[in-house]
């Protein structure tokens, strides 16, 4: 039996009924009304929507990424990161609204971040990183609190951001319990609603479903040779169609051919939608990221035709783990991000469907603020960022940390211990995405050690919920 | 000249007789069974004749292997033709008794070697000596795993390890990457222990570097009041709930005991775990490898400079000697040596009721069927309680308890809807390398891996977490959760790995790369088809050959017309044989028929 569970309601719990608030809260809370009448049966809003997690593959330098600019910042900055200081001159100079007067800017590689960051629709949380509760320096520095397994540790790390769980390991992702959740508002039954960019990952492995795995340049995994029409290729596809026509009585073979079968229709139909939709205004660039946006914005383009009404895309674009060459890497990186995100914005855009995806990046960990002569190495808190139209843009999000040496949230070598935990980050995106407060829990095991569920406000502010 | 009259049956016969009184022909009658037979031909491989009235009253050859095939498709990795017969002729239980009394292949001796020989072609290919690892990492492993498993003569131990492995589980999924020596060693405890005693297996996995880093009882100290610090309870939790007890109290027959108001009784609180966690603590590394850095072990030093295959030692200052208060009234008392409180631990821990029925269905479960009886599961236990000589945790007694029982062999079992289990990606990958056989002129047996893992999700020691690639309970989806069954490995079973090994196969069975090497110059192994040419020249005839070895006689008659259709047509010399072969094999290992065990 379904409960309703809608904006509606939530808003209710928080003490707020209906349009033009004049509580603080409301200027976070925009309930759309147009949206509010779009909601169906199962109090889910029957607008499509879509979450786009990039993830930084091996550990982010982000406070080369995101930089302090005014006159004091900018030489605690330069004084702890030494001769991997971006030159003050370099800084691309971005707008914090609230940024109480403080001066930030962005690596010179990341000029269309910065504007969309100054329209508003890019927001950056700081100084964000994996928890099991709320850790102050001492208690990190004693041992005395839960902390997170394998700190430090690429594959611990990696894990954690994925599963939510810092505390365990698991082998079952917050996008993948999303999916669990949420996959009936597809009416797809062969593809997936967790689409990878990237191949299996722990993001989005659910409890009942997987990942839909695509490549960025060629669709989907299908059965090699089937349907081509040379070689044994013909003996090939007339095999496995018959192998699929039969009977099967048996539980086991039935179950097998089943799914197999699933999949096979499901890469079939997807690569006829996908060659169907009509090439896109918005240039891409020809690297692995760009071109991961455009076969996603490409899937997103089909969704009417493939019955998606909520998805979550991965793309896992790996090699920042830079303990050499930290500024010739990031140059270079930081420039493929920068043109996929100026790409994806600019085709949500044309598609009209700016205000109803979401892409967020995630990291390892961020990394020392020192030098270990040309690179850096494994850290923990750090900056992400988080683009589109229903983002509360021009912000910041969490505490930018100081960034001189042994300061209260610096424990050694320039590693931040995270002021904000990434459950609550995680918690607002799958809120955006329709999850109810309540329900939060079940995703995110260690929530309500940042964040009181019923308490009506976002955890964050980020988005608009 | 005595003329041969090969019959072939479809559904396997059996040397023991149904439960139903009639007679032989029944099969005739039995679903979708024809007999046919053929003349004038006698395939390669067969030694002995075989005739009509011996087929028919199911003494004949056939049975006979099929019957074997299937065993060796339950208790190794696959069996080739040549083991097949070996295995048909000596009887199964002889068989085991002889394989028990093998020494054991190891991996861990092959480690270094493979690492120097490779480190060797890395440089002489023009490689930058500082740029090669300092320790051999998972990809040595892998090569090492490979050339121990391709020259083994012990197939069933060697099987046995493996599923031990499944249930004892490490990861290359950790820091263990880097580590490719370590998991040798680890695994060499099943690899010795396979036919030892269950007890041993338990002590040597709390104390094995691997795993002291995996659930992190390496370096975890005694409780710190002043700091507030407490022992990682992880292996504490992890050696009772995946390793010898579970979750909830058991019977015999594997079924959950429930108290007087019909709830599952757990075994161990949360408390309890604070009180094993206690006991292991105290642990360090106990010898380091040849380093820049320090001379001797130390408590607290991780795993970067350990030698591997040194198992932890007790570093007492660190251990924590208060009493501890484990299950059911067991008191380990205060002062003793840590060594002591763990080996206490362990035989507390093994002597739990639960550890027979628990570990005994797990290992049916990998072996054999997914949903065995009470009936199966409580021989089983019966054999891990006692071995018939009073001895307590006899793997060689459990191991045949598992192979000889009548659900693993009897044919009648093969009949019922219940009976089955989706063969793991991994072993169906084996059963055709082993079962088909290889050729490979570099002599080296060096597989990374990597298609074969990214396309099957399914590689030794390479599960996302200590809970091996899938659960003992999982149910798929559709008429197995309906009917209230388990099937643990379609929890591995989805629209990426579904596609996967099929794809898998057009490399393996129609391109014929087994393995795929990355060298320059390549070290391939190829799939070796020369002994079934001649027989491709009759398409029958090359369908039961696979049949036997890949299927063990149970392909079914719409499969089987399927490939014969398909393959029918190419017609002619060496070229269209290929065909034949390449096409038969790669529908056969991609039909539910071969993928599906009965």
């Amino acid at each position: 039996m379904k409960t309703i569970r809608n904006r509606r309601d939530f808003l209710k719990i928080a003490g707020l009924t209906a349009l033009g608030l004049s509580s603080p809260v409301s200027s976070i809370f925009k309930l759309n009304a147009i949206k509010a009448a779009s909601l169906d049966n199962s109090g889910r809003d029957r607008d499509y929507k879509a979450l786009v997690c990039l993830y930084q593959g091996g550990g982010n330098d982000s406070f080369n990424m995101l930089i302090p600019r005014g006159d004091i910042e900018y030489n605690e900055y330069a004084l702890t990161r030494s001769n991997l200081a971006i030159p003050k001159n370099d800084i691309l100079p971005i707008d914090v609204q609230n940024g109480n007067g403080k001066l930030f800017g962005l690596h010179p590689s990341m000029q269309d971040t910065a504007n969309l960051f100054n329209s508003e629709h890019m927001a950056f949380i700081n100084n964000i990183g994996t928890l099991v509760q709320p850790t102050t320096k001492e208690e990190f520095m004693n041992n005395s609190v839960p902390l997170p397994l394998g700190l430090f540790s690429h594959s611990d790390q990696t894990q954690q951001w994925q599963t939510a769980v810092p505390n365990q390991r698991v082998a079952v992702g917050w996008a993948g319990r999303l999916a669990d959740l949420m996959h009936e508002s597809n009416s797809n039954p062969n593809i997936p609603m967790n689409i990878s960019l990237s191949g299996t990952n722990i993001f989005q492995y659910g409890n009942s479903t997987v990942e839909f795995s695509i490549d960025p340049h060629g669709g989907s995994e299908s059965i090699y040779g089937y349907g081509a029409d040379w070689g044994l290729n013909v003996g090939r596809t007339q095999g496995i169609d018959m192998l699929f026509n039969r009977q099967y009585d048996d539980i086991y073979e039935k179950t097998y051919i089943d799914v197999l079968k699933g999949a096979h229709e499901g890469s079939l139909q997807f690569r006829e939608a996908i060659e169907a939709v009509p090439d896109f205004n918005t240039v891409f660039e020809v690297d692995d990221v760009s071109q991961s946006f455009h076969m996603i914005a490409k899937v997103i383009a089909a969704r009417e035709t493939l019955g998606f009404e909520r998805q979550i895309f991965f793309i896992d674009y790996g090699g920042w783990d830079h303990h050499d060459e930290l500024l010739n890497n990031q140059e270079t990186m930081l420039q493929f991000v920068n043109n996929g995100l100026k790409s994806f914005a600019e085709v949500l855009n044309e598609l009209g469907l700016f205000d109803q995806v979401t892409t967020f990046s995630m990291s390892d960990f961020s990394r020392t603020l020192t030098s270990n002569g040309n690179g850096t190495d494994h850290a923990w808190g750090g900056n992400v960022m988080a683009m589109g139209g229903s983002v509360n843009g021009k912000k910041f999000y969490g505490e930018y940390p100081s960034l001189e040496l042994e300061n209260p949230v610096e424990v050694g070598d320039g590693v931040m211990l995270p002021t904000t935990a990434t459950d609550l980050y995680f918690a607002e995106l799958a809120i955006w995405l329709g999850v109810t407060p309540s329900e939060l829990p079940t995703i995110f095991p260690n929530i309500s050690n940042f964040y009181d569920i019923n308490s009506g406000i976002p955890p964050l502010g980020f988005l608009n919920i | 000249m005595k003329q041969l009259i090969i019959l072939f049956i479809i559904i396997t016969q059996c040397l023991t007789t149904f439960s139903q009184a009639e007679d032989s022909v029944m099969l005739r009658q039995t679903n979708g069974i024809t007999v046919t037979t053929s003349s004038n031909y006698q395939p390669d491989g067969w030694t002995k004749s075989a005739s009509g009235d011996k087929t028919i009253d199911q003494s004949g050859l056939e049975g006979k292997l099929d019957e074997a095939s299937r065993f060796l498709i339950q208790a190794t990795f696959g069996g080739d033709l040549q083991t097949i017969h070996e295995v048909a002729d000596m009887g199964i239980e002889p068989w085991i008794d002889k394989q028990t009394e093998m020494e054991p292949s190891l991996i861990y001796p092959l480690i270094q070697p493979t690492y120097d020989e490779y480190k060797e072609d890395f440089i002489a290919g023009g490689g930058d000596p500082e740029q090669f690892p300092w320790r051999p990492w998972r990809d040595i492993f892998s090569f090492a795993w490979w050339e121990n498993n391709m020259r083994a003569n012990d197939l069933l131990r060697q099987r046995i390890a493996f599923a031990l492995g499944e249930i004892l589980v490490i990861s290359v999924q950790s820091d263990l990457s880097e580590f490719g020596d370590g998991v040798a060693s680890y695994y060499d405890i099943f690899n010795r222990n396979a036919f030892g005693n269950y007890k041993d297996i338990l002590m040597e996995v709390t104390l094995h570097p691997s795993m002291g880093y995996y659930l992190s009882h390496l370096d975890n100290p005694k409780a710190d009041p002043e700091l507030n610090t407490h022992p990682d309870e992880n292996y504490a939790r992890e050696v009772m709930q995946l390793f010898s007890i579970g979750l909830y109290e058991l019977n015999e027959d594997g079924s959950r005991k429930t108290d007087a108001n019909g709830n599952f009784i757990p075994t161990y609180q949360n408390s309890d775990i604070k009180e094993f966690a206690k006991v292991f603590t105290g642990l360090g590394i106990g010898a380091v490898v040849e380093n820049e850095w320090v001379d001797e072990p130390d408590f607290g030093y991780g795993i970067w400079v350990a030698d591997m295959n040194v198992p932890m030692k007790m570093y007492q200052e660190y251990h924590e000697t208060k009493e501890k208060h484990l299950l059911n009234g067991f008191v380990i008392p205060a002062g003793q040596n840590g060594m002591d409180d763990i080996e206490q631990t362990i035989n507390h821990l093994f002597n739990h009721p639960n550890v027979g029925p628990f570990i005994g269905r797990k290992l049916i479960q990998l072996l054999v069927k997914s949903n065995p009886t009470p009936q199966y599961i409580t021989s089983v236990t019966a054999a891990f309680n006692d071995n018939g000589e009073g001895i307590r945790g006899d793997m060689k007694a459990v191991i045949k308890a598992i192979l000889l029982h009548p659900e693993a062999r009897e044919c009648s079992w093969m009949n019922d809807p219940v009976q089955g289990k989706l063969s793991e990606p991994f072993i169906r990958y084996t059963q055709f390398t082993h079962g088909i056989g290889t050729n490979n002129p570099s002599g080296k047996y060096w597989n990374h891996g990597y298609y074969t893992y990214e396309n099957l999700k399914q590689y030794p020691f390479t599960s996302p977490s200590v809970f091996n690639f899938f659960l003992p309970d999982f149910q798929p989806n559709g008429p197995i959760a309906d009917a209230g069954l388990f099937a643990p490995e379609f929890q591995i079973h989805n629209s990426q790995t579904s596609i996967g090994y099929v794809n898998m196969n057009d490399i393996w069975a129609i391109d014929e790369y087994n393995f795929w090497s990355w060298e320059d110059p390549p070290k391939h192994v190829y799939t070796d088809y020369s002994w079934l040419v001649e027989d491709a020249q009759d398409s029958e005839v090359l369908i039961n050959k696979l049949d036997l070895v890949l299927t063990h006689g149970t392909l079914s008659n719409e499969t089987r017309a399927i490939i014969k259709q398909i393959i029918e047509p190419y017609q002619g010399g060496i070229i269209q044989r290929m065909n034949r072969i390449h096409l038969a094999t790669y529908l056969i290992m991609i039909s539910p028929d071969y993928v599906i065990l009965k």
